[in-house]
Parts: C-alpha cells; sequence; structure tokens
C-alpha cells in the first residue's frame, strides 16, 4: 500500500509521569524494494509533502532495507512452514516480516495524553533521482501504541 | 569440532581496526592493495565469493541475519571471515577500516561519502573502494527471477551510489542514545534500524548498496558494517552484564563455522578498535 491511515482508537489513559512510547509495526514485509516509513499521530492529512516535524504530528520514521524481490521459484521466499516443527533443527529458510518500532519523544507522549482518540498514519517513501516518492512497498499485520511505565 | 585460533587472546597478535578518516596514506594504500588484490580472485578466496554470500547469487545466506537477534554476530563472522582473506594476500597487517557516518565530516552537507571511497581515480589509479565489479551470476539471478516479471530496473555491471535519494545518516546523539541501551535484544534491534538507513541513504534507488541481494558488492558495505561492528564492542564494554536472549550461544552463523558465542569476543578473534593506538621499538 501506498499509505496507512488508521481509525481513530480510543486513547488509553497515559500515567501521571510517562514520558516515552513507542508504536510497534507488526509482520512488515521486507520482501520488496527497500523504503522508509514516515509515522505520523493524529494527523490525518500526512503526505509526501508533510514536514517531518514534531507540530505536523510526526512521531518518527523506520526504515525497511528490503530485498528487491524473490528471485527463486514459486514458495522459494515463503515463511517456513515446518511440517514437523518437533524435529525442525534448521534456521528459517523462507523471508519472515520483521516488526519495527518508532520510539515517541516527551512531547509526543504529552500530546496523546491529552487526546481522546489517536490516529496513526504511515507514508512510504522510495529513494528516486527526483528524492524520495511515495511507495508502494508498504505491508504490515498491525500496530500498537505502548507508552511506558514513568 | 569448531576451530579455535592458534593466537588464541595473545595481545601482540591483536590487530587494530581504524577510522577510515584517520588512515594514512601508507594504510589507505594498502587497504587498497589488498581489496585490488582480493579482487582478482575469482575463486572462494575471492571478492566475489564474499560479497555473494551476503545475497546473491543464491544461497542469500543474510536472510537469517536480517530482522534477527544473529544480526550482529553474523555480521561480525562475516567481517572477520572477509578480513582474512584480505590478509592472507600477504599483508598481515591490513584490517577493516570503519566508516563513522556521524562525524563531522561525513554529516556535512547532509551527507558526505568518506574521501577515501568517494575518490574514483586517486593518483590516476583507478580506486578500488570506489567500485566494484559485481559478480554476473549475481546480476543475472536478479534479472531474471524465476517466480515473478523482471524487475523495473537492473543494477550496472559495476557498483554505483546515489546517496541522499532518500533516508538519512545516524546522528553521533542516537548512536549515544542507542549505546545507553541495556537489553541485547533493544539493542540489536536499534542497531539494525540505523545500519538499514545508512544502506538506504548510499544506495538511494538504483544502488547497489540499498538493495540487500547485492549491497556487498559495493566496497563501502564493508566500512559501514565495520562501524556497527564497533559500535557493538562499544556497547560491550559499556554493558559487560548484559546477557543474551536464552540459547543465543550455541546458534550457528551460517555458512560461517562459528557459533554466536564464538564471535562474542573480539579477542580470539585477533582484532579490535582504536582511536588512537601507537607501537615503539626499542
Amino acid at each position: 500500500m501506498r499509505r496507512y491511515e488508521s481509525k481513530a482508537e480510543p486513547m488509553p489513559a497515559v500515567a501521571a509521569g510517562a514520558d516515552a512510547g513507542q508504536i510497534i509495526f507488526y509482520g512488515v514485509d521486507r520482501s520488496g524494494p527497500s523504503f522508509e516509513g514516515r509515522v505520523f499521530v493524529n494527523a490525518n492529512r500526512a503526505s509526501v509533502e508533510t514536514p517531518c516535524t514534531a507540530p505536523e504530528g510526526f512521531a518518527g520514521i523506520f526504515t525497511v532495507f528490503g530485498h528487491g524481490g524473490c528471485v527463486g521459484g514459486p514458495g522459494h521466499c515463503d515463511p517456513d512452514i515446518a511440517p514437523d516443527p518437533d524435529f525442525e533443527l534448521r534456521q528459517p529458510q523462507g523471508l519472515p516480516p520483521i516488526n519495527k518500532a518508532v520510539d515517541l519523544s516527551k512531547s509526543m507522549v504529552d500530546r496523546l495524553r491529552t487526546s481522546d482518540t489517536v490516529t496513526i498514519t504511515v507514508v512510504a517513501l522510495e529513494p528516486s533521482d527526483d528524492g524520495p516518492t511515495i511507495s508502494e512497498a508498504l505491508e504490515f499485520d498491525s500496530w500498537r501504541l505502548t507508552i511506558y511505565e514513568p | 569440532m569448531s576451530p579455535q585460533p592458534r593466537s588464541a587472546g595473545r595481545p601482540s597478535a591483536i590487530k587494530w581496526r581504524r577510522s577510515v578518516e584517520s588512515l594514512s596514506d601508507e594504510q589507505l594504500e594498502r587497504l587498497r592493495t589488498a581489496f585490488r588484490g582480493v579482487m582478482q580472485l575469482k575463486d572462494d578466496r575471492g571478492y566475489w565469493y564474499h560479497a555473494g554470500i551476503h545475497g546473491l547469487p543464491l544461497p542469500d545466506h543474510c536472510r537469517v541475519a536480517h530482522g534477527t537477534d544473529l544480526f550482529l554476530p553474523w555480521h561480525r563472522a562475516y567481517l572477520y571471515r572477509f578480513e582474512r582473506a584480505l590478509q592472507d594476500l600477504g599483508d598481515r597487517g591490513v584490517t577493516l577500516p570503519w566508516w563513522d557516518w556521524t562525524s563531522p565530516g561525513s554529516q556535512n552537507g547532509g551527507g558526505t561519502i568518506p574521501d577515501a571511497y568517494a575518490r574514483k581515480r586517486p593518483g590516476r589509479k583507478p580506486n578500488p573502494l570506489y567500485s566494484a565489479d559485481v559478480d554476473p551470476i549475481a546480476l543475472n539471478q536478479w534479472s531474471h527471477p524465476l517466480n515473478r516479471p523482471a524487475p523495473p530496473f537492473e543494477y550496472k555491471a559495476q557498483t554505483e551510489r546515489f546517496p541522499g535519494q532518500a533516508s538519512r545518516l545516524p546522528t553521533a546523539d542516537q548512536v549515544r542514545l542507542i549505546l545507553q541501551i541495556d537489553d541485547f535484544r533493544e539493542f540489536s534491534t536499534a542497531v539494525e534500524e540505523i545500519h538499514g538507513w545508512v544502506h538506504v541513504w548510499v544506495g538511494g534507488q538504483r544502488g547497489h548498496m540499498g538493495n540487500v541481494p547485492l549491497a556487498a558488492f559495493d566496497p563501502i558495505f564493508w566500512a559501514h558494517h565495520t562501524m556497527i561492528d564497533r559500535i557493538w564492542r562499544l556497547w560491550q564494554r559499556r554493558h559487560p552484564q548484559s546477557v543474551l536472549p536464552a540459547g543465543l550461544h550455541t546458534e550457528a552463523l551460517r555458512p560461517f563455522e562459528f557459533t554466536v558465542g564464538q564471535v562474542l569476543d573480539v579477542g580470539p578473534l585477533g582484532y579490535d578498535y582504536a582511536s588512537a593506538t601507537t607501537k615503539v621499538g626499542v
């Protein structure tokens, strides 16, 4: 996908004194081209032109160092399906997805503290001769917002 | 049984890795000579063989080394093997330098490739650190995938860089914060993240460094990963009490003849990192 925008999810209460958190993306595909994911919070209109600054809701980036696609035959890069996992001694043979995390600054945590809802937007960008351009490579299963104990 | 180094831990045998920015002209020329030599070998002592271990030609062994707890130890074993291949050509003192992309020189103007790797013909001789031939078997596998249409573009037969088209170089402050992390798994994940920034920053859209299967053909790959290994070494010095995830010590580092436990300590591997070193004869 080119861009991900979540629904407005209820924002859990943030403990007094909490000043650190993460947005964790699970099951991020890395089989395609390399790209960077710019992550915005409560910034529904975020796009490739949106400045990566706190007032614009920018939370951080994650970068996927990609494989550029599978060169093998059908199934070559599929995540393993071990027929008998009790006796599977090999290391992973396929190319399973990975998890990525973006650390939240204190100011972003403070901002979330006063918000009833949270919306996550990810804008995926690939390098090009004209600078970063929108990418189709973004795929992931789910995300989690965590605010850590003070 | 895995081999044990013959000079395990002997201080006199330790070789020092240095910042590429601090190499003397003589040290830099020795490095270039070693790269030229290994690039001329087309068997399993040569550049193509070692670069190909990371990705193409298949099998692409590094898939166990990205996005896993093996990221740091796998690449340490990889650097060790390549550095030994450079030394096998006769200059036992040559070592892999690190590219400190956080240095003022590298951060200058939004990012700069070090001069040692950026100059095409220093002294009117081709610079083996500027670009390398790519194994044609690797290029052929990239261009003729079995499982999908041909890729949207073909990589050149000599490595190229398009720095700054996307991503960014990590800063010294970011590395400082990462070095404060206590937990190995969190530390490894954070280092792997900024490592990806550098790959994408250097390679851009069509540069080999930005694509896992071909990245190691670019000579700057080795300086980048030596920096990553150095950060791990700095972290190990600062967090000696940190323990690895259960079971990681005995994990094999395919295709190398080591386990994770065998590469944790750089002493038996025969190298360390020096911000300054001098040897005085008497």
